[in-house]
């Protein structure tokens, strides 16, 4: 059936007769799988086009077999067949009608005749003068009498016959039956030929050619027609039998020769990757039985490396078995490429915006960031020059005679707007090191020094029973290089921090020498840096001394502080006249001549506070982060202080570290370079020694003390390092000596206080001059400048301290002799100090309503004492007023912790509770007041960081149980059920009105 | 009817805060708290308002000018603001942060944004006609009428 074709062939071919036999239905309708053109005449491209046929390599055998045996080949036959037969049932059907046309007019034709018979008969009857009978029945049943006059009208109108003859002559009936016989012969003619033409079409009919034939110019027309789509297109397409051995293959680049394929499976015939998974998806698409598409790639040595799109399709027999697979495969070898190389462009593009995004969006967040920070940075710097003002004067004033209660409000006044100072100094640092403006002094400095004095400044302002200690290893250096300012810096806010976050047991610092840590390398680089800039170094080294001990010892007098300063400065401003100087000049030279010693310091601040929980390690030096929100509220802060110690640290070339174990305790420790200058130290020990003589043991003990303590009952004492013992030791030297080296160059300075009054001054201007004659007796020691420079430290100290002894006792113009008697005064009369502090809060909040205090005092016993606790000003204005009106009289407190406190202080009648505040909500507060009733303790108030005055302490319980009533905004947060559960008796919806709150306490006070 | 002109505009004034909708019963409240003692208790309470609110209004802009919402926070400081406007009797303004919170509650940011535009207009607003109506009653002076028993 399916023959190899040649060219000729194509040719040789009858158009004409192809054309009417290729099947319209099957050309025609679209949708049709099979669409081939009809051609007409001339316009047959396939004519003028070349068909190579040699790819195509068939079994012919298998070929046959498959028609016979598979339902495909079957169909397609049984496709041809059909089609056949219809077009035989067309001309049938044609030829049936044509039949019809013809036996039509014959009939027309007898009719006519019959009709023209009738006529004569008629006729003649009426020649004949016979009249026909007719019966009533003939009437009804005659037919011959209608229809040839239909017919006469229709059929042959035209054919009137036209008689010359006159009518009803016997010429004219002979003339008339001549023409009629006339048109009957012709009418018979017609009929003869008609006949011959039906048998000449069933002749042609049967001359036609047989099935076969034409199936087989079909077929060859559409293997034409596929040979044209197929000669240029990069397929392969072909069949394979069960076993995957090839039986027919169509290939438009063939590289195989026949005997090469057929016969044999993909693996035989190539080698290389892909094969193995085309013919393994072969054999999965012909178990599955389903039609698959997949792209693979071979890699192959006969055609390289090549993408296939390869789709198969199981082929069945009859019976639904798989009998093989016919497969198609198109090379995408450069889609595949081009695809890949576009997903890539794409991928990349993608990563590109990303990226650009991420840039903008940090560039944006920079920008934000540095106008944000200078913003803080110039005003900081605006608020801190009309604060510091305000913190001077503050100073002066309280210097001036002021009373008791006046000296007290300055003290609160001086110490807020230092904490004020102190956040936007903490501010501008920050920035200051951010943006690497900040630089790092070197000077000389006494690490004991600085443990003991900031240990002292936190024990001075101790609100809480804790013990403050230091400890410093003996190996530490008397003096070493760093800068001082920075360094006290870092230890007074972790040794701050520690102490916010303590609330028992003790603080304390350890420091000690190690070895060099690992990641020293970039750190001495740092340290170096830091050691080069040396332009100021000695005379800084004095002034920096001066201030930052003269600023510890009195913190609270800054003003005094800054005289000192602003002294120590003229002094060293007056050397260079002095052969001082030279001593000035060769410690310097000498310090920079020989190599200094670096010294590595590790120092530990160490708590038994809160501890930190480990989540929060990771973001405890990040700026403006605490440990949580609930942190912040409690303890308050910034969170800037660990990022600027942090920070501070890293900027000398040391590391700042943290561990902690949560309710046991935190240690922060930070390791930092400092040089030591050997030549210095020998040069500065006996100077120290042989300068003071006198009194070495006071040296001694300062300079090698390593252990200091303040003890929770000393708390506020300056002089209580060492034990107490210290103090008597300490003052009769200090007032008893009274002697010019101790003064050396403040004596001066010393006189500006009353304190020195009851002195007679010769004595001191001898002394100084007596001093200034011995120094100028010694220039040639090199140490000299140094031991000034230490000797100052320690009389600044003293200074202020005796400054401060004369703050205690203003008035009453002691004389020198009673001093030490002062001293302990002092000792006793500081403490007072800061638990007053303490009770500040409680004490604000009783007198919030000051105006009234008395009236509710006065009338404590008649009339119900109401708290109200309450953050919103607004709402305690309005509460208070309209409590007024029904009589009563409040106490305001602002949140939950100070409710607990009052309530600890002074039994309530009533409780209006708010229920959403900050540090402690109401309900928390309730839950304390209640658990204080039950139990008759504050153990839960205390646990939740509410310590409760010592002095209220033994108070019994209240037998009944105090009213709380809730307000609430009856919002979710704060439903009536919560507030019931917590331990409220009632609650009144917010906003309070009058008739609410009137009836609300009609119920407790009625 | 008030005889004095003033007052009648006063009045007037007043009846329209209400009927507007800006203010409800609350203010009436504190109305009544005002005697000879607080004469000026409705205007000190209001001027109280609305100096502590200005800051939780400073506050919540910071907050939503952040890229990711604290909606805790934001609910945090309306709740807050809340509380003092419906204290105040600021019906309209209460209105809003009662949406506003809800809009917190659900995490819509813009819809929270959205809210506190209008807030801020409502709150502006208010200010404004409140300080006229407190400026026409200093001039038309005390009202001349009993004084609660006390």
């Amino acid at each position: 059936m399916v023959c190899e074709m040649e060219i000729d062939q194509i040719e040789d071919m009858d158009v004409e007769v192809l054309s009417s036999m290729w099947p319209e239905d099957v050309g025609n309708d679209a949708g049709k799988q099979f669409n081939v053109e009809k051609p007409g005449g001339e316009q047959d491209m396939l004519q003028e086009v070349t068909i190579v046929e040699e790819p195509t390599i068939v079994d012919f055998q298998h070929l046959l077999e498959l028609t016979n045996y598979t339902d495909k080949g079957s169909s397609q036959l049984a496709f041809l067949v059909k089609h056949w037969e219809y077009k035989q049932a067309n001309a049938v059907r044609l030829l049936r009608e044509e039949l019809d046309n013809l036996s039509r007019q014959r009939q027309e034709s007898e009719l006519k005749k019959l009709e023209i018979l009738e006529q004569h008969r008629f006729e003649e009857e009426r020649y004949g003068g016979d009249k026909r009978p007719i019966s009533i029945l003939d009437e009804v049943l005659d037919i011959w009498q209608e229809v040839p006059r239909t017919n006469n009208d229709v059929v042959v109108p035209s054919k009137r016959v036209e008689i010359d003859a006159e009518y009803d002559t016997v010429i004219y009936w002979k003339q008339r039956v001549i023409h009629l016989e006339k048109m009957l012969e012709a009418s018979i003619n017609r009929e003869q030929i008609l006949k011959e033409k039906l048998q000449e079409s069933i002749l042609k009919l049967e001359k036609q050619s047989s099935p076969i034939e034409e199936l087989s110019q079909i077929l060859k027309r559409a293997d034409n027609f596929l040979h044209f789509v197929l000669q240029t297109a990069p397929v392969v397409f072909g069949h394979q039998d069960k076993e995957l051995r090839y039986r027919f293959i169509y290939n438009h680049f063939p590289s195989l020769q026949e005997e090469d394929i057929l016969g044999k499976t993909d693996v035989e015939i190539f080698t290389g990757s892909g094969v193995k998974e085309s013919q393994d998806f072969k054999k999965e698409v012909m178990e599955k039985g389903l039609p698959a598409k997949r792209e693979i790639t071979f890699e192959t040595e006969l055609f390289g490396s090549k993408t296939f799109l390869i789709y198969v399709e199981p082929v069945f027999s009859k019976a639904g078995e798989t009998i093989g697979i016919n497969y198609m495969g198109m090379d995408v070898t450069d889609q595949v490429r081009k695809r890949e190389k576009m997903a890539k462009l794409r991928e990349e593009i993608a990563v590109r915006k990303a990226k650009e995004k991420e840039l903008n969006k940090t560039i944006h967040i920079t920008e934000e960031t540095m106008r944000a920070k200078q913003m803080l940075a110039t005003m900081s710097h605006e608020i801190r020059s009309p604060l510091s003002g305000v913190v001077s004067m503050a100073e002066i004033l309280s210097t001036t005679k002021l009373d008791r209660e006046q000296k007290q409000l300055l003290d609160v006044m001086l110490s807020s707007g230092d904490l004020v100072l102190q956040l936007i100094n903490d501010i501008l640092d920050l920035s200051k090191v951010e943006s690497g403006v900040m630089k790092l002094e070197a000077t000389k400095f006494r690490p004991r020094e600085v443990v003991k004095h900031v240990l002292q400044t936190a024990a001075a302002s101790l609100q809480k029973i804790l013990t403050l200690e230091g400890h410093v290893a003996d190996d530490v250096p008397i003096d070493v290089i760093g800068d001082v300012l920075r360094i006290r810096q870092i230890l007074t806010n972790l040794i701050s921090n520690a102490i916010k976050f303590t609330h028992e047991g003790k603080v304390g610092v350890k420091l000690y020498v190690v070895p060099e840590p690992p990641f020293a390398k970039e750190g001495s680089q740092h340290a170096s840096d830091g050691s080069t800039d040396k332009s100021t170094t000695t005379s800084a080294s004095k002034a920096e001394s001066c201030t930052s001990t003269s600023k510890t010892s009195c913190d609270q007098n800054e003003f005094h502080g800054k005289k000192y300063e602003g002294l120590c400065r003229n002094n060293s401003l007056c050397e260079p006249g002095t052969p001082f100087m030279n001593g000035t000049a060769d410690g310097d030279e000498e310090q920079a001549e020989l190599p200094a010693t670096t010294v590595w310091l590790r120092c530990d601040v160490y708590d038994t506070g809160i501890g930190i929980p480990e989540n929060a390690l990771p973001t405890l030096f990040k700026k403006y982060m605490q440990v949580s929100a609930d942190h912040a509220r409690k303890y308050g802060g910034t969170g800037l202080g660990l990022a600027i110690c942090k920070q501070l640290v890293e900027l000398m070339g040391g590391r700042l570290t943290v561990s902690s174990r949560v309710n046991c305790g935190s240690t922060f420790t930070f390791i930092l370079p400092y040089k030591v200058s050997i030549s210095c130290d020998n040069s500065d020990d006996p100077d120290d020694l042989s300068d003071m003589a006198d009194h070495d043991h006071v040296m001694d003990d300062d300079e090698t003390a390593g252990f200091f303590q303040f003890l929770p009952r000393t708390l506020g004492s300056l002089f209580s390092s060492n034990g107490s013992t210290r103090t008597q030791k300490l003052m009769p030297h200090n007032i008893g000596f009274a002697n010019p080296h101790k003064l050396n160059g403040f004596s001066e300075n010393c006189y500006l206080f009353p304190m020195n009054n009851g002195r007679p001054k010769e004595i001191d201007s001898v002394e100084d001059a007596c001093s200034v004659a011995e120094a100028v007796q010694i220039p040639s020691e090199p140490g000299s400048s140094i031991s000034h420079s230490s000797d100052p430290d320690k009389k600044s100290s003293i200074c202020s301290d005796l400054h401060r002894l004369n703050d205690a006792n203003v008035e009453n113009k002691v004389s020198t002799t009673d001093v030490s008697s002062c001293s302990e005064k002092t000792n006793i009369s500081e403490p007072q100090f800061p638990p007053k502090r303490q009770k500040k809060p409680d004490v604000g909040c009783q007198s919030t309503l000051n105006g009234s205090q008395e009236i509710s005092k006065n009338s404590i016993t008649s009339k119900p004492k109401i708290l109200l606790v309450e953050d919103s000003k607004i709402n305690v204005m309005v509460a208070r007023s309209m409590l007024k009106q029904l009589g009563h009289t409040i106490d305001v407190v602002n949140n939950g912790a100070e409710a607990v406190r009052a309530v600890q202080k002074c039994s309530y009648d009533l409780v209006l509770m708010d229920v959403c505040m900050p540090v402690m909500d109401g309900l928390q507060a309730t839950r304390l007041i209640r658990s204080f009733e039950e139990t008759g303790n504050w153990d839960a108030a205390a646990k939740a960081g509410i310590e409760q005055d010592s002095s209220q302490q033994g108070r019994t319980p209240p037998t009944k149980r105090i009213p709380i009533i809730a307000m609430t905004a009856n919002a979710l947060s704060e439903s009536a059920d919560e507030c019931y559960a917590n331990g409220m008796d009632s609650f009144v919806s917010k906003p309070v009105t009058f008739q609410n709150l009137k009836e609300c306490l009609e119920q407790y006070f009625a | 009817m008030e005889r004095n002109p003033m007052r009648r505009q006063l009045q007037t004034m007043r009846k329209s805060l209400f009927d507007q909708g800006y203010l409800d019963d609350q203010f009436v409240q504190l109305e009544e708290l005002q005697d000879d003692a607080n004469p000026n208790f409705v205007e000190e309470v209001v001027t109280l308002y609305y100096r502590d609110s200005g800051r939780i209004i400073l506050n919540i802009e910071q907050a939503l000018e952040r890229k990711t919402f604290d909606f805790n926070k934001l609910d945090a400081y309306m709740h807050q603001f809340k509380g003092s406007s419906s204290s105040i009797g600021a019906k309209k303004v209460k209105a809003e942060s009662t949406l506003f919170r809800e809009y917190c509650r659900s995490r819509n940011g813009e819809g929270c944004m959205r809210t506190f535009q209008q807030l801020k207009k409502e709150y502006a607003t208010l200010r404004r006609k409140l300080e006229a109506y407190f400026q026409l009653a200093r001039q038309a002076g005390p009202v001349e009428t009993a004084c609660r028993p006390k």
